[in-house]
């Protein structure tokens, strides 16, 4: 295809690799810094699937520099990429499970259930190649129409939700769930939340699997008592609400799998829309006040806010979004992590 | 300057009435829209909306649909590249996934109709549920991506 073809086109989507390259370790150091950056380059070259979002994940603490990575693809993955990839990773029972799971879902109609799949990567300083993934299913079928400001016309129940990750787990993690946790699932799902994702952490020892879940600020405390959460939920509740002080939703991650434990993460801003650049501020401010952030690091958080976007060598546009995920250990804000996504715009080209 | 041309050929008589089905044209008007920089029509022409409105209203758009008529089950493959080739050729929609769901769209939606006319036998019913879940998603998907494009700052940058 010439680069005249894909002047007015509506482009596939790019290369992880393609994604990141495109912007610039001026833009992102010190939360991402260069010696990081180019070993992520150099890792995510073996994943060739399309990505409509390539993310970091960046430790926001002074000296901390670890960066991990997490992908989000879309069906369509391409039959030949995909079988390379089968071919290459063949050897590790974790990836060849994970990559037929990703084959069955992009040629099937499992995109019902499971719109798009987040393939992540822990990623360790002397990372020698890329680790078997731990994959992010999103489990909101109403996914587009909550996003278009629709209601769901069809809702799963708590009944189809526990059937799904119950397959699932025996697909990725080769064992039956566990009672218990198909047990502590059920009271996750049964309490009028919205359910987004489950994440199977194949890459993880002991094998994980965790629920997110969305829900209003104000009933953390009461959804965590209900679901049988150690600690105290008043208190964990009352904490988020001073990095939150306005109203609006947080996303819980909760590990359900091998047991229901802290410590408790907290995913804040995670809709953009629901978020003004005043709340960004000032829990960026809060952040750094707790000595959870490096300011420097919160500088450049706020600078792409404002300027957020950038192009592909072919043209393609990208722009960057981010939010932040704080791990409470009991009530204690101990480590804050920014999700820095590069997502592929979905316009034709200039 | 946008005219309606009727087909009598396509009128149905509805218990409600008389329906006549029309298509939109379009040609040069009067005073020509201003253009922006670079050129609107040479932008618009490659894209999802354009693709869109070309299904939905025209004549051409509505002959192109009728003449890819899945199969009643199975993949329907030779349609489905068929139709592939068309959104690529003519309105340069490279991403795969969005050509599958629009492809998977309108065979969700022509199963249906036929789910609904063979209804109210009981393989029938489940067969219309089913199509509908799956228009539903596809089309969800199709308006997600053009709310996204929408909500870009490539979308103001053409005010």
């Amino acid at each position: 295809m010439t680069m005249q073809a894909h002047a007015l086109s509506v482009p596939p989507f790019p290369l992880a690799g393609d994604l990141l390259a495109a912007c610039d370790v001026h833009e992102l150091a010190p939360l991402v810094d260069r010696s990081t950056r180019e070993r992520i380059l150099q890792l995510v070259g073996a994943f060739t699937l399309p990505v409509q979002t390539a993310c970091y994940e960046c430790r926001l603490g002074s000296g901390d520099s670890r960066v991990d990575l997490a992908l989000c693809v879309f069906p369509g993955l391409g039959t030949s990429a995909l079988a390379q990839l089968r071919r290459d990773y063949d050897h590790d029972p974790a990836w060849r499970r994970s990559l037929a799971f990703l084959q069955e879902w992009t040629t099937s109609q499992a995109f019902l259930q499971v719109p798009f799949v987040w393939v992540a990567f822990d990623l360790e300083e002397l990372q020698a190649s890329l680790p078997p993934p731990c994959l992010g299913l999103c489990v909101d079928a109403s996914f587009f129409e909550r996003r278009l400001g629709l209601s769901p016309s069809t809702q799963a129940t708590t009944a189809d939700l526990l059937r799904l990750a119950e397959r699932y787990f025996e697909r990725l993690h080769d064992q039956t769930m566990p009672e218990d946790a198909v047990a502590r699932l059920e009271r996750c799902l049964d309490q009028g939340v919205e359910v987004k994702h489950y994440s199977y952490m194949l890459g993880r020892q002991p094998p994980t699997f965790k629920v997110d879940v969305r829900l209003p600020v104000g009933r953390v405390a009461d959804y965590l008592g209900k679901v049988g959460f150690p600690g105290h939920p008043e208190r964990i509740q009352q904490r988020i609400r001073q990095f939150m002080p306005w109203e609006g939703h947080v996303q819980l991650n909760l590990v359900l799998h091998p047991e229901l434990r802290g410590p408790l993460e907290v995913e804040f801003m995670t809709l953009a829309s629901e978020v003004s650049e005043t709340h960004r501020s000032g829990f960026l401010a809060h952040l750094v006040e707790q000595q959870l952030c490096d300011p420097e690091k919160a500088a450049v958080l706020t600078r792409s806010t404002r300027n957020c976007r950038g192009n592909l060598p072919n043209g393609q546009r990208y722009e960057r979004g981010w939010y932040v995920k704080v791990r409470f250990e009991d009530d204690q804000p101990v480590e804050a992590k920014a999700y820095v996504g590069l997502l592929a715009r979905l316009s034709h080209l200039l | 300057m946008t005219n309606i041309s009727y087909d009598p050929s396509k009128r149905e008589k509805l218990p409600t009435g008389e329906r006549k089905i029309g298509y939109l044209t379009i040609g040069d008007g009067q005073a020509p829209v201003k253009e922006p920089n670079p050129p609107l029509e040479a932008r618009d022409r490659k894209s999802l909306l354009n693709l869109l409105f070309w299904l939905v209203n025209t004549r051409e758009g509505n002959d192109f649909l009728e003449a890819h008529v899945p199969p009643s089950t199975g993949s329907g493959t030779a349609i489905r590249e068929s139709m592939r080739t068309e959104f690529i050729n003519k309105f340069g929609i490279l991403n795969v996934t969005l050509q599958d769901a629009l492809i998977d769209g309108h065979f969700a939606a022509t199963r249906w109709i036929q789910a609904n006319k063979d209804m109210p036998s009981a393989s029938a019913a489940t067969a219309r549920e089913e199509n509908e879940r799956v228009y539903q998603q596809k089309m969800s998907f199709v308006m997600w991506w053009l709310w996204e494009d929408a909500m870009g700052h490539d979308f103001s940058m053409l005010w």
